[in-house]
């Protein structure tokens, strides 16, 4: 299994369909100081498209969306083999046991269950980077 | 004897006593419902002796009925006849003095056997009914709950994300801020707001946790032997109705994280289903019944077939067999909630149960169970859930015995900072690895076929890996010791274990290289 590679700046996507979670995301990480560069997307059209020109670091994907899935988000980049580099996290409000058994099969075993707050945010992606985040404002 | 013609015609028994309680008249059906010849009827016996119970017998209501001649008639009085001694009839008694003769009494015996039977089969399905309704209707309560809070929490949950968050936002910029006039009121109103949204989280978390505490509970199973305990409860039956039983069961190890009561439920309606369907045929034919267990290699799921050879279900009523209160069995055979209540239980371990389309002549039933790995993964969804901060230390148990990685799970659920999977194969392991990362292993040694080491060894030039701690029960050889030397090897514990001697050697694992 290839692990991610502890870097100074990563990059990444934030996939949700509602604005004002995508801004807090972003707000959060990049007080951080460790994200040069930080996208947004609202539905997974859009993740794809600004997935075209560019890789991230780090997807977190809102599972409950107009359209595909988080779930099913996540299946389908994490079989092509250019996103191997990539980790996700899939945030959700409430999977019930049906949905963690299709995420776990489809690769999206990182949850980051909502509410959360930034303390469970910066963890759960220090987890998944396999480094550590700390507030800097 | 006298002859009454029009009495030979009737159903009823009729019997006319003299004055010293002889029989002196019997029509036809009395022989026939005492079970006992004419000739014993003529030879002066009195009625009492017809019954095994002798002293039950009304005397007194025969002697009210001469001194007042008038009729009289009986309670409810049961007897077992001499012939057949574990039978009980049931009848009414009337007596009739005779017309020409008081001292001589008809006794008109009215049976009501078949309404007493009846009556206890209507008391007994009440029963049942009940049982079974109270049953679905649990199931039904917390499936509604879980749905209800699932749906609630989702609603909220962006709303709350982005309150709380903004606030915590402002609390920050806050802090830091330089002082003005009203900075005091204004912290004092942000963390007021802050603490609010943190207790509208708390509601939403303890309605969560009381769906968790109801869950049933589950053990690691070996289903071959659960499925071959529950079938020799219907062994002598099988045999006296010319059943052939057979197993059809893979190779492999077929272990599930189930309730053993309950799946035993469900393993025992579906085979008597196929017993009552094959002793209705009348059919000749060599009458078979077959249980499969197979599992699936790609993600572990468990097979359960339960197959018969009898009259079927026709097409037109497939649809309707999980229905409540469906059946097609008489009054006082089947309360038709079997199969309802298999579905409840089987869905509340997150599997499937249904009728398959199968061959000419077959019909079976079709249980999905998840695999080991998935019903425990989200047994422990508490963290899934956000019911706890952090996931918890991932410890996957490998061993061939299911009571191993009972006793372990028992021992590691006694805190929240565990998090417990089990497995029976090396192969499961691996795919369990692989999927949802695992922090420590902890490999029994002494398997069959391949165990601790080989798994240990798998990740031998791995630099991401699980911790591995040994687990042996019996003495470890020289050659033993060389494999601790192995990358990621970090300890070694003796069966049996005590509970914080095993907790203690996985926290230590986590740390510094140990062995």
């Amino acid at each position: 299994m290839i692990h991610g590679l502890k870097k100074e700046q990563y990059t990444a996507l934030v996939v949700d369909d509602e604005q004002k979670i995508c801004d807090l995301i972003c707000l959060f990480l990049s007080a951080t100081g460790r994200f040069k560069t930080l996208v947004a997307a609202h539905n997974a059209v859009q993740a794809v498209q600004k997935l075209q020109n560019q890789t991230f670091d780090l997807l977190i994907i809102d599972h409950k969306m107009p359209g595909k899935t988080g779930i099913d988000l996540i299946g389908t980049l994490s079989k092509t083999p250019k996103n191997r580099m990539m980790k996700f996290i899939l945030i959700s409000g409430c999977l019930t046991k049906e949905d963690v058994i299709v995420a776990l099969n489809e690769g999206g075993r990182h949850i980051l269950v909502k509410p959360f707050g930034r303390a469970q945010l910066l963890n759960k992606v220090g987890e998944v980077l396999k480094d550590e985040f700390v507030c800097q404002k | 004897m006298i002859d009454i013609k029009a009495y030979d015609q009737l159903h009823e028994a009729i019997l006319l006593v003299n004055a010293k309680n002889e029989i002196i008249y019997f029509n036809y059906s009395a022989s026939v419902y005492f079970q006992t010849p004419p000739r014993i009827l003529k030879s002066g016996i009195t009625p009492e002796e017809i019954f095994v119970e002798k002293t039950a017998w009304p005397i007194t209501l025969l002697e009210e009925a001469r001194k007042e001649n008038e009729v009289k008639i009986s309670a409810e009085i049961s007897f077992s006849l001499q012939k057949i001694a574990a039978q009980k009839i049931f009848f009414v008694l009337k007596i009739v003095p005779s017309s020409e003769n008081s001292q001589e009494l008809f006794l008109f015996f009215r049976d009501i056997t078949v309404e007493k039977h009846l009556f206890e089969k209507y008391k007994t399905q009440m029963k049942e009914i009940e049982e079974g309704h109270a049953q679905i209707i649990q199931a039904d309560k917390l499936a509604t709950l879980g749905e209800m809070t699932a749906s609630i929490s989702h609603e909220i949950a962006n709303p709350l994300t982005i309150a709380s968050g903004n606030v915590e936002v402002a609390k920050g910029l806050l802090e830091s801020a330089a002082d003005f006039e009203g900075k005091d009121v204004l912290k004092n109103c942000i963390e007021n707001a802050y603490d609010s949204l943190q207790g509208i989280n708390e509601i939403i978390i303890n309605m969560k946790t009381y769906l968790h505490k109801n869950e049933d509970k589950k053990e690691y199973v070996d289903l071959k032997i659960l499925v071959e305990d529950v079938l020799q409860l219907l062994k002598l039956s099988l045999k006296e109705n010319n059943i052939e039983l057979s197993f059809d069961f893979t190779d492999d190890e077929v272990v599930a994280f189930v309730n053993p009561v309950k799946i035993r439920q469900v393993v025992l309606n579906l085979a008597k289903n196929s017993f009552d369907a094959l002793c209705e045929d009348r059919i000749s034919k060599k009458r078979k019944l077959t249980i499969h267990l197979s599992k699936n290699e790609d993600d572990g799921s468990i097979v359960l077939k339960v197959i018969d050879n009898g009259s079927g279900i026709p097409a037109h009523l497939k649809s309707e067999v999980f229905r409540p209160f469906f059946t097609t069995k008489s009054i006082g055979e089947g309360t038709g909630l079997g199969l309802p209540i298999c579905q409840k239980i089987i869905l509340a371990h997150n599997g499937k149960i249904g009728l398959e389309d199968s061959k000419d002549g077959e019909t079976c039933f079709q249980v999905i169970l998840p695999g080991v790995e998935v019903s425990s993964y989200t047994q422990n969804e508490r963290y899934l859930s956000g019911l706890a901060d952090h996931p918890g230390i991932k410890v996957l148990a490998l061993d061939d015995e299911p009571q191993v990685l009972n006793v372990i799970n028992h021992i590691l659920a006694e805190e929240d900072e565990f998090v417990f999977i089990g497995s029976t194969k090396v192969e499961d392991a691996l795919r369990i690895i692989h999927k949802f990362g695992v922090d420590v292993v902890i490999a029994d040694v002494n398997m069959p076929v391949r165990g601790g080491f080989d798994l240990a060894l798998q990740f031998e030039n791995a630099t991401e890996a699980p911790k591995f701690i040994f687990m042996t029960g019996g003495k470890f050889s020289e050659e033993d010791y060389e494999k601790l030397k192995f990358a990621h090897v970090r300890g070694l514990v003796q069966k049996p274990f005590k509970a914080q001697e095993l907790k203690d050697i996985i926290r230590k694992a986590l740390r510094a290289k140990v062995v």
